[in-house]
């Protein structure tokens, strides 16, 4: 008796269910567009969409995951953020030593929809019951901490003139499907994401206030 | 019965001696470091270098501030450049293909008081003297140290954006476009433009007048149809109108194909009725990327370590 008790308690903490939906910091960013047209962000993914790609999962599978990419390593530009926006609406020129804070991103960011979730596995951030093994094979460079730098830099604003330093940025884009059975039970499906951060490109522009 | 044991133990021993090269391979350990056009500019005290590495092993001796004797920059032509060691930082652990690397910051200044001019280290190295070790020699590029100019400006700067690209070794910088705005009453002509970076130079002579301003993701392509980034620079002049703007691209020559550029100082050169006049904006971190992203391309080198 006491073996059953323990056997079913094993099999409900294999069986259990728990919603986790993370995002990504990529998300944030302004805008990501995709250099290849007719590619999706997974936030952006439809019903249809999704249901276009569970159909592409073959059948059930004993215990373990089946996937589908959708988008493979696909470079993406995004405006990351205005770095820093200063208006000189006064008679004199300003000129100052600025100092700006920056962030160097993890590399490798992920998103999952669904009750796909997301967890901290050691200090590196990853996907569900083994997700990874599945969606990840490709990535083989991840970072595990950010590096913030301080800029020192000294700007000149003419009267009548505004600063802006501003951040774009490259990455690359992979998604897809998919379904973790147990028993053959579907215990989990959903969405993945994995966006790789390539580079940052900073730009100055000074522009006369109308 | 003899001659089986023999056998026996000739191939245990072969197999424990494979077995024993194969763990000592796994413990090799070794350094990565990016090859950069390093430029700094100024003469503040507070000045400091930053050079970062990524080392196999977290406890090797090689990267422990308490060993290290001497630390300087030598270069090609036997130029070396005395350093005071500011301060060796663990920055962050990464994963390369299944493996932990650790990053680490190391951060110089100058031993000696730099004098006005220019001071170019090519086929750069950073070397560590130990006290109980034998020295250490890490390829770091090239280095540059150049001295703000004091003299004054008759152009100002409206708008800077970079224009990145791939040479082959990941994303460097391959050009720039600005737009330049004379301040004076009397016309200007610009006379040259450096950006001090040692293995990079502007090619003046392949400047683009733009008539408006650039998307925010530009390629050189879009400017000149498959320029040669290997090629000779040249030197070429343009006037500016008295309140006139100009606003150009500007395409950079590499003499290597694996040094990669992210930040560096601008000056433009110019003169009037006036005189002459610099234009100078300070190294300003155009590109933000991780130098070790990908190990695969180039643009690293690995040293193994004793």
């Amino acid at each position: 008796m006491k073996r059953i008790r323990v056997f079913l308690l094993v099999l409900a903490i294999c069986l259990a269910n728990p919603a986790d939906i993370a995002a990504g910091e990529y998300l944030t960013y302004q805008d990501i567009t995709f250099r290849r047209a007719g590619q999706k962000l997974l936030r952006d993914f439809t019903d249809y969409d999704y249901n276009r790609a569970y159909a592409a999962l073959s059948g059930r599978r004993f215990w373990g995951w089946r996937t589908h990419t959708v988008t493979n390593h696909e470079p993406v530009t995004f405006t990351q953020d205005t770095l820093y926006r200063v208006k000189n609406e006064g008679t004199t020129p300003i000129t100052k030593d600025f100092t700006f804070k920056m962030t160097e991103q993890t590399s490798t960011q992920i998103s999952a929809s669904g009750n796909i979730g997301i967890e901290a596995s050691g200090d590196i951030r990853g996907f569900r019951t083994g997700l990874d093994a599945h969606v990840r094979p490709s990535i083989s460079y991840e970072r595990t901490t950010y590096i913030e730098e301080n800029l020192d830099i000294s700007i000149t604003v003419d009267p009548s003139t505004k600063l802006t330093i501003a951040v774009y940025g490259e990455g690359l884009v992979s998604n897809g499907v998919g379904r973790h059975y147990r028993f053959f039970r579907n215990t989990r499906s959903g969405g993945w994401e994995v966006f790789v951060l390539t580079a940052e490109y900073y730009s100055i522009e000074k522009e006369t206030l109308e | 019965m003899r001659k089986s044991f023999l056998a026996a133990g000739l191939l245990l021993f072969t197999v424990l001696s494979v077995f024993s090269a194969l763990r000592l391979k796994e413990k090799e350990e070794e350094l990565w470091s990016p090859l950069l056009a390093h430029v700094y500019h100024g003469a503040d005290e507070e000045r400091r270098f930053i050079f970062d590495v990524l080392a196999s092993s977290r406890e090797t001796h090689h990267l422990l501030e308490e060993a290290i004797k001497e630390v300087r920059l030598s270069g090609a032509d036997d130029a070396i450049l005395p350093l005071m060691l500011e301060g060796i930082h663990h920055q962050e652990s990464v994963r390369i293909e299944g493996r932990r690397f650790h990053r680490y910051r190391i951060e110089v200044s100058p031993r000696l008081f730099i004098p006005e001019g220019v001071i170019h280290i090519d086929e750069a190295r950073l070397e560590f003297i130990y006290a109980s070790y034998a020295p250490l020699s890490v390829p770091v590029g090239s280095f540059v140290h150049v001295q703000k100019p004091s003299v004054p400006s008759k152009l100002e700067l409206r708008s800077l954006k970079n224009v990145p690209g791939d040479l082959g070794s990941g994303v460097t910088s391959l050009g720039f476009v600005a737009l330049v705005e004379n301040t004076s009453a009397r016309e200007v002509c610009v006379k040259d433009m450096s950006i001090h970076a040692g293995d990079v130079h502007v090619d003046a002579g392949n400047l683009i007048h733009l008539e408006k301003a650039a998307e925010p993701f530009i390629a050189v392509d879009d400017f000149i149809a498959d320029y040669d980034h290997f090629g000779q620079p040249c030197s070429a002049s343009f006037c500016i109108d008295a309140h006139g703007r100009a606003r150009f691209f500007v395409p950079f020559v590499y003499e290597k194909e694996d040094v990669r550029l992210f930040r560096y100082p601008l000056a433009i050169v110019h003169e009037s009725e006036e005189g002459r006049g610099v234009l100078f904006i300070e190294d300003f971190p155009f590109i933000r990327t991780d130098p070790f992203h990908d190990p695969s391309r180039g643009g690293l080198r690995r040293v193994l370590l004793d």
